[in-house]
């Protein structure tokens, strides 16, 4: 079975597709027997795990008091902050761009970046994250939304490491 | 009313005042969050932590959920993920499934006599099936118990993650797999 057939079955097993997908794969899940196979462990896996998950012991929830009081709280749409937010970081990110057109070898610390992945990553803007071979990042890939780093295993060692220089 | 607007409605109630409706909420959601909690820590002390400072940041941060556009669940998730994150970073915990501790799973027994038609499962059983578990890598395990233990939809899931659905499936995939192939080496299939 091919990624994209076992995909389609545990979509249809979460029944997270449109009807008239559903009824087409129903189908071959009768039909064929690799297709209930796949079915058949993903409901034993389930099972197992559901099992063992309820003899989890679940502690109480103790919220503090004085946090719980529940004043009402205007429920407002906050988009005029995040437009504040937004300005002053594309503010930021010209300033630093200038600085580093300004600097000889045009290039960024990797402080540098955790500050603009600060930014960006506060913005929930999607940034895209490739490993290179280079220790530095130019102002251009900045611009492409290319944040290139080095050495670390994952996305989370990065945050981890910008989290503690930002 | 589909679950996602139960839960909107019952914390809008909270947050106008309305303190019954989020004990509610409390009670539909902690234990497939807590569940969801200790199956990334591998550890109670930290996941019970990881657990009360979420609630905490709930209850403090309620005004901006209505900002986003997402579910309940997936929100609560998303602050629990970045709970778990920060505390490991300062606790510079142990991630991994420690077999020797006594703190790495504290059963509830009388939650058998909650499945009278089931056999009851063996200790031995929830351990090889929580190691299990732990063997996966970390993202794979996440998707795992998201999908498995809070219902969030890979669509969800992904945008915890960051990621792309297909990406998404791809990792249940491996998971679902690998667990397969573990309980099947320790006979359990």
């Amino acid at each position: 079975m091919n990624a994209e057939e076992s995909e389609s079955l545990l979509l249809y097993y979460y029944n997270e597709l449109p009807e008239d997908k559903m009824l087409e794969i129903n189908e071959l899940v009768s039909k064929n027997e690799e297709y209930s196979k796949f079915i058949n462990d993903l409901k034993y896996i389930e099972k197992m795990y559901i099992k063992t998950s309820e003899t989890l012991k679940i502690p109480e929830v103790k919220i503090p008091s004085e946090a719980r009081i529940t004043k009402k709280v205007p429920i407002t749409n906050f988009m005029w902050a995040r437009n504040v937010a937004v300005a002053a970081s594309i503010l930021f990110m010209a300033t630093l761009g200038l600085n580093i057109l300004l600097d000889s070898d045009q290039s960024m610390s990797h402080v540098d970046v955790y500050n603009v992945m600060a930014f960006v990553d506060n913005l929930d803007k999607e940034i895209s994250i490739k490993q290179a071979g280079e220790n530095d990042v130019t102002l251009e890939e900045v611009s492409q939304g290319v944040i290139v780093y080095q050495g670390f295993e994952d996305e989370r060692d990065l945050r981890d490491l910008w989290v503690s220089n930002f | 009313m589909s679950q996602r607007e139960k839960d909107y409605s019952l914390f809008k109630r909270y947050c106008e005042g309305d303190d019954s409706a989020l004990t509610t909420l409390v009670e539909e959601n902690r234990r497939p969050l807590f569940a969801y909690i200790y199956n990334m820590c591998g550890n109670y002390s930290l996941a019970e932590e990881v657990f009360q400072e979420t609630w905490f940041k709930v209850v403090k941060k309620r005004e901006y959920y209505f900002n986003k556009k997402g579910s309940f669940k997936g929100w609560v998730s998303r602050i629990a993920r970045n709970t778990f994150i920060d505390m490991s970073r300062k606790k510079k915990a142990l991630l991994i499934l420690d077999d020797d501790s006594e703190d790495s799973y504290v059963f509830e027994p009388e939650a058998h006599e909650q499945m009278p038609d089931e056999a009851a499962i063996s200790n031995e059983t929830i351990k090889i099936v929580q190691t299990a578990l732990q063997t996966l890598p970390e993202k794979q395990r996440e998707v795992f118990v998201m999908r498995m233990e809070k219902g969030l939809t890979f669509k969800e899931i992904a945008d915890i993650q960051e990621t792309s659905v297909n990406t998404v499936l791809a990792r249940m995939n491996y998971a679902t797999n690998k667990l397969k192939e573990k309980l099947e080496k320790e006979n359990l299939r």
